[in-house]
């Protein structure tokens, strides 16, 4: 194992400071110095957001620790490309509003910065309400708006009807009207057409025009004294229909995005968990209060519904099938189904599970389960009192599991593999190791880690990431074909000690 | 479906859609069978009831060669559907649309709005629109055979119990001729509480037949004026006419008046009236398919008069003898003018007879329950008979159709027969343009049932809620060998209608399409 520690002596400096250095870091005041649960990892490194100093830096597995000199600028938070080159982040910059005079009343503004090779490229000012970003297929345009089950710091006037179009290669930026609280956002495959949830409407808006306006817009009530408030959207493979459900309501709409048309499906119930597959071109739907799995095709709109033994409430989806679990109930049922055929193959879970993760060979998949507290006995007690984890063979013909008790409750699972070999690591809460398991042949390793891992993550390049307990930052970089373990340390402290960073 | 669809309860159905078929049919003919709101003036004089022949059943169908409209009463909407996509347009008109019928050229979509006694005229195509303001509380509406002219009354047949009592004053005299093409409203009043409006075929002419006067509207003239002709021998407590028909040359009116004895036959183009001896209590007029007869049901006498319609003053009538104490008062001619069936809805009877009409030959045949209601597919070769609710007195009770709504399937050129047993009462039917196939819908069950008239089988497409109409879609290309889809609309705030395709039995659902006319574009 090869570490990269930037200032290891720091560790005491800190000591000397008048507050305490927890481990963690959790009695620092403010924010914390890193944020090990929002990672992104990008072609060029791992972005980590340094939220005490309002930075951003970029570490790699060969220990390169670069900031990110954002100019001022605080960062709030980051969102990657579809194709992981750059990186989208929102911040927020004090500044005068009179250049020549005395400033006396600094105001701020907010601005979305494009961020590539570690370098700020560009920022425009955007609404200081927005706060997520969505962006087109080929990563070209980039819509902003409010996600009100995001993290809110809303003040001054606000308009809730508008969203913030974003050109990334020109930096141009356009509102556009849509409806009222706009909170979702879906772009057409072929970029041209994005479409724009609100309360009760659906925008559709025309990219292709400068700049871009309002295609078409929906109702969906055509009662004022009603509310329809769209939860979830999908696209047919062809991008011509919307599928959009909606709060409390077993209405399904299905939105002519050519023709400018509604159709309305009557499901049973309120769906919990929607998926398109391309290939079959129909719709997986799930409920949390049906035991029943919906397929609908997009030719007529028409549902073929199959009975389960247990409702289910997610969907984890791959490109030759889909598994059905339900997560945060006592159901410990899981199906396998074929989407063309509406074949489904149960599976039965000692414990009910918390995460359901496909391996990216769809032959298995792993399931993170919590204890139950049943109280049973023998070794079905044995499992009820602890947590696990169950491995499914999804192969066909197969309809196995086997389950492993945890140490501690898993938090997370990534898989890497190869022509002979299926790894999966298991991340554990407040447990110094990883466990890696080869899901072909059974064999599996203890990884050792010097802090109790926080989250685990996938590089582009297949190698994992595994951030970890520490103060002043500690992430591994794991590549699990060779076991090599890189450890990167001290990034967070970019900014607190050095406000020019780490260079 | 049948030429001579009689539009008249038929588009009383269509205008209260929304309110609910049952409350209708609680005071029409299919709960109890017998006795219904036709009898004029609650005063038959000891002639019994009348027949209800209507075509209550069947929903008159809005297409053209490229859509099909639908009015959505509540919302004050019509629906286009393109028949080829499927693809569904909504677009506001006047409130409370009640019917929506199309012109010949299938250019223009006429819509009744009873709620604001207007009439739109849209433009299939684009859907843009004229509102022509007509006479106060109308509830019928009928187009010219050439699409030219719009004619609308207020039929107290047609009268809803559920509709609101209309305030101020009220006239039961007034009719309003709308001409398409300019919009221009023609108001005019003619005799007491009319009941049909007719056209001649070169659309040239139209006649208004009410209680004792047939109205006769030049419609070339630049302001349109009724010319009254008196039917009633007497005007002082004359038998009210009921029914009017018209010769194909356009001549001769024929009308039939309740209670009489005689058929009125006026002479279009000298207002001549003849008054012609056709046995007791003629409860029935129709043409037969060709037009070359018209003929009367006299039930009380229990005879048909067959008139020559070319020259039916100075031509005695055929007198064909009917089958004797079977209470006989209703016609049915199938399609291509083969046969006719006679039957009666006037009292519980559960027989019927079939009259060749190459050989005036007449069999009487046998049913499982009484007839509401009788149509016959578009090639002669099916026929389709609701039964009433209510059984024959001497009705078998450890029947399976006993207390059971019913429907009987039969064939008409060997007369055998599928009897069903229906879980609910039959609101609507139509029959595909070939004849294969015939479809129904039932009160409260969310099916529509299709019939097999070559196989006197049935299947049942389920559907997502209540059906409330059906029909089928125009056939774009007859040598194309598909089978035109069938429709049936259902119960849904925010619209609701199925296409059934019977070539490969798929069924494609389309909801909320009245959230269309709002769609901003």
């Amino acid at each position: 194992m090869r570490t990269t520690t930037l200032v290891l002596a720091l560790v005491a400096l800190g000591a000397c400071r008048p507050w305490s250095l927890h481990p963690w870091g959790a009695d620092f005041p403010g924010e914390p110095l890193w944020n090990a649960e929002r990672l992104v990892p990008a072609l060029d490194g791992l972005y980590v957001e340094l939220p005490h100093a309002g930075r951003l830096v970029r570490v790699d597995r060969l220990g390169d620790m670069r900031s990110i000199d954002l100019e001022g600028r605080v960062l709030e938070s980051l969102t990657p490309t579809p194709d992981a080159s750059a990186l989208v982040a929102f911040t927020t910059e004090a500044f005068c509003p009179e250049e020549d005079a005395p400033c006396e009343d600094l105001e701020t503004r907010k601005e979305l910065a494009l961020v590539r090779d570690a370098a700020l490229v560009n920022a425009v000012e955007v609404d200081p309400h927005f706060n997520a970003v969505a962006f087109s297929p080929s990563g070209q345009r980039a819509i902003a708006y409010l996600d009100v089950n995001a993290e809110l710091s809303l003040e001054g006037v606000i308009n809730l009807t508008a969203v913030a179009v974003l050109d990334l290669e020109t930096a141009e930026v356009e509102d556009v009207q849509v409806g009222f609280a706009a909170e979702q956002v879906l772009f057409t495959p072929d970029d041209t057409r994005a479409v724009v949830l609100s309360r009760s409407e659906v925008a559709v808006l025309d990219l292709t025009t400068s700049p871009p306006s309002t295609d078409v817009v929906f109702p969906l009530t055509l009662d004022p004294d009603q509310t329809v408030e769209p939860v979830g959207i999908d696209l047919t493979p062809d991008g011509r229909y919307a599928l959009i459900s909606v709060r409390q309501s077993s209405d399904l709409y299905v939105l002519d995005l050519d023709l400018h048309a509604v159709n309305i499906v009557s499901l049973a119930a309120n769906p919990s968990a929607m998926v398109v597959d391309d290939l079959v071109d129909r719709t997986v739907l799930v409920f949390d209060s049906e035991p029943r799995v919906d397929l609908l095709e997009h030719d007529f709109f028409e549902v073929d519904s199959r009975v389960l033994d247990e409702p289910m409430n997610r969907i984890v989806h791959g490109e030759n099938l889909s598994v059905l679990y339900s997560q945060g109930t006592s159901y410990k049922d899981v199906y396998r189904l074929d989407i063309a055929t509406g074949d489904l193959v149960e599976y039965r879970l000692e414990n009910p599970a918390i995460e359901l993760v496909l391996a990216p060979t769809e032959d298995y998949a792993v399931a993170l389960t919590r204890a139950e507290g049943a109280g049973g006995v023998g070794v079905s007690g044995l499992y009820d009192s602890a947590p696990g984890m169950e491995i499914l063979d999804l192969r066909p013909g197969a309809d196995d599991t086997y389950p492993y008790l945890l140490e501690s409750t898993g938090v997370g699972v990534a898989f890497a593999s190869t022509e002979t070999t299926l790894h999966a690591l298991v991340l554990q809460e407040g447990v110094d190791y990883l466990y890696q398991l080869d899901l072909y042949t059974g064999e599996d390793e203890e990884i050792e880690l010097a802090a109790p891992p926080r989250s685990i993550g996938t590089m582009p390049d297949g190698s994992f990431f595994i951030a970890q307990e520490g103060a002043f930052g500690r992430i591994s970089f794991l590549d699990p074909s060779t076991g090599d373990l890189e450890v990167v340390e001290g990034f967070a402290l970019d900014g607190w000690l050095d406000p020019e960073g780490v260079q | 479906m049948r030429y001579l669809l009689p539009a008249a309860l038929l588009l009383s159905f269509v205008g209260c859609a929304e309110s609910g078929l049952n409350e209708r049919s609680d005071e029409g003919s299919l709960d109890t069978g017998f006795g219904n709101s036709e009898s004029p003036d609650d005063n038959d004089g000891g002639f019994g009831q009348p027949e209800q022949e209507d075509d209550f059943l069947a929903l008159m169908p809005a297409t053209t060669d490229v859509y099909v409209f639908v009015a959505n009463p509540s919302r004050g909407t019509i629906t286009r559907v393109h028949v080829q996509t499927l693809a569904v347009d909504t677009t506001e008109v006047g409130a409370e649309p009640a019917v929506v019928i199309t012109t010949p050229d299938y250019g223009t979509a006429v819509v009744f709005n009873e709620g604001d006694d207007t009439v739109s005229i849209v433009d299939a195509h684009t859907l843009d629109q004229r509102v022509v303001p007509v006479r106060d509380n109308f509830n019928r509406m009928v187009l010219s055979p050439d699409g030219q002219w719009a004619a609308l009354w207020h039929d107290v047949r047609a009268e809803d119990p559920a509709d609101p009592a209309p305030s101020g004053l009220v006239s039961y005299n007034e009719v309003s001729f709308v001409h398409i093409p300019t919009g221009v409203h023609h108001p005019m009043a003619v005799g007491f509480k009319p009941k049909e409006v007719q056209f001649t075929p070169d659309g040239l002419t139209s006649v208004v037949v009410s209680d004792e006067y047939l109205a006769v509207i030049d419609l070339t003239a630049e302001v349109l004026l009724p010319d009254l002709v008196q039917v009633a021998e007497s005007l002082l407590d004359p038998p009210p006419a009921e029914e009017v028909v018209v010769a194909p040359s356009g001549a001769y009116a024929f009308v039939r008046q309740f209670g009489a004895d005689a058929l009125a036959v006026v002479d279009l183009t000298n207002r001549e009236v003849s008054r012609i001896p056709v046995g007791l209590n003629p409860t029935d007029l129709d043409l037969s398919p060709d037009g070359t007869r018209a003929v009367v049901v006299s039930r009380g006498s229990e005879e048909l008069y067959v008139f020559d319609t070319a020259d039916p003053v100075n031509i005695a009538p055929e007198v064909l003898a009917l089958p004797t104490g079977e209470g006989f008062g209703s016609v049915l001619f199938d399609p291509v003018g083969q046969q006719a069936v006679l039957y009666t809805t006037a009292s519980p009877i559960p027989r019927y007879a079939s009259w060749d009409l190459g050989s005036d030959t007449i069999t009487l045949r046998s049913l499982v329950k009484p007839v509401a209601n009788m149509a016959i597919s578009p090639t002669g070769e099916s026929m389709l008979v609701f039964h009433t609710l209510q059984d024959a007195p001497d009705a078998d009770v450890t029947s399976p159709f006993y207390a059971h709504w019913a429907l009987t399937l039969i064939d008409l050129t060997d007369h055998r027969s599928n009897p069903l047993r229906l879980p609910g009462e039959p609101i609507g039917y139509a029959n595909s343009l070939g004849g294969e196939r015939g479809y129904f819908i039932m009160e409260g069950q969310p099916y529509l049932e299709v019939l097999r008239y070559d196989s006197l089988l049935y299947d049942e497409i389920a559907l997502r809620s209540a059906p409330r109409f059906v029909g089928v879609l125009p056939d774009l290309d007859v040598s194309d060998g598909d089978v035109p889809p069938a429709w049936v609309s259902q119960e849904h705030e925010l619209g609701r209608i199925t296409f059934y395709d019977a070539d490969d039995g798929t069924a494609e659902t389309i909801t909320g399409f009245e959230l269309n006319s709002q769609i901003e574009d």
